[in-house]
């Protein structure tokens, strides 16, 4: 798993790549926690190249939400496809991070 | 085929070589099967005590053909009741057992909590559920309908 955190101003924008897993959470919710703390509230996770999110994954995002939403900010997910995307949709989870 | 780990990390080393066995024995439906023993073994690692073990089998009707895979995870500790019904949106947690439900054809567990058994028929493609009416009691035992 790898990933990139374009931030600026209160916007960030990050990109997934590979596979997320339960033991790559803790590092990604510590540095975007960081941004944050620095005044980011807008996240738009670009997951065009994610080819696996777990469960674990999923509550990463739900969490970065709950934080950042008495912000005035939100979460976003672009670019779920294929397995992700149905992971999303089981999960109803699409309704609450993809785009309207 | 049989796998046997002590601690997530031990876990995480392996799905590689997991999701490649699954290929083979399962090349149409691989990574959907993935999805429901890898959260089952997430669960066994962050909630249960080890030694957790996989066993993957695949199972052929003498009279029909029909062949399934058997996936078992299992592990100690205290065990657990299962909860079958999906999180609220504002909750972190508490989606891997519905992924798991979605995905696998049946999904039961044993030995209060600390066994779960999920089948998938390997002579049809997989397909999305309807979860608005999936689960029925909460008993700790679920078979899909």
């Amino acid at each position: 798993m790898g990933y990139n955190i374009t931030a600026e101003g209160q916007k960030a924008t990050v990109a997934v790549r590979g596979h997320l897993y339960v033991e790559d959470v803790a590092d990604m919710k510590a540095r975007i926690f960081d941004e944050i703390a620095n005044g980011v509230v807008k996240f738009q996770f670009d997951l065009t190249d994610l080819n696996y999110i777990d469960s674990a994954g999923l509550g990463l995002l739900i969490s970065i939400q709950k934080r950042v939403i008495p912000l005035g900010g939100r979460v976003t997910v672009t670019g779920a496809q294929g397995l992700v995307l149905e992971i999303f949709e089981l999960t109803r989870l699409d309704r609450v991070f993809f785009p309207r | 085929m049989r796998f046997v780990f002590e601690s997530l990390e031990e876990l995480a080393g392996s799905r590689d070589r997991i999701l490649q066995v699954l290929r083979i024995m399962a090349p149409s439906k691989a990574l959907r099967i993935f999805v429901t023993l890898n959260e089952a073994l997430n669960n066994a690692a962050l909630h249960g005590e080890p030694p957790i073990v996989l066993e993957i089998d695949k199972h052929t009707r003498e009279t029909t053909g029909e062949e399934r895979l058997i996936i078992k995870v299992s592990c100690r500790g205290r065990g657990f009741v299962p909860r079958l019904r999906l999180s609220d949106p504002e909750v972190p947690r508490g989606r891997g057992l519905w992924l798991m439900g979605a995905m696998a054809d049946r999904l039961a567990f044993e030995d209060r909590g600390r066994m779960v058994i999920m089948e998938h028929r390997l002579d049809r493609p997989g397909r999305k559920r309807s979860l608005d009416t999936y689960w029925g009691d909460e008993d700790g035992i679920q078979h899909n309908r």
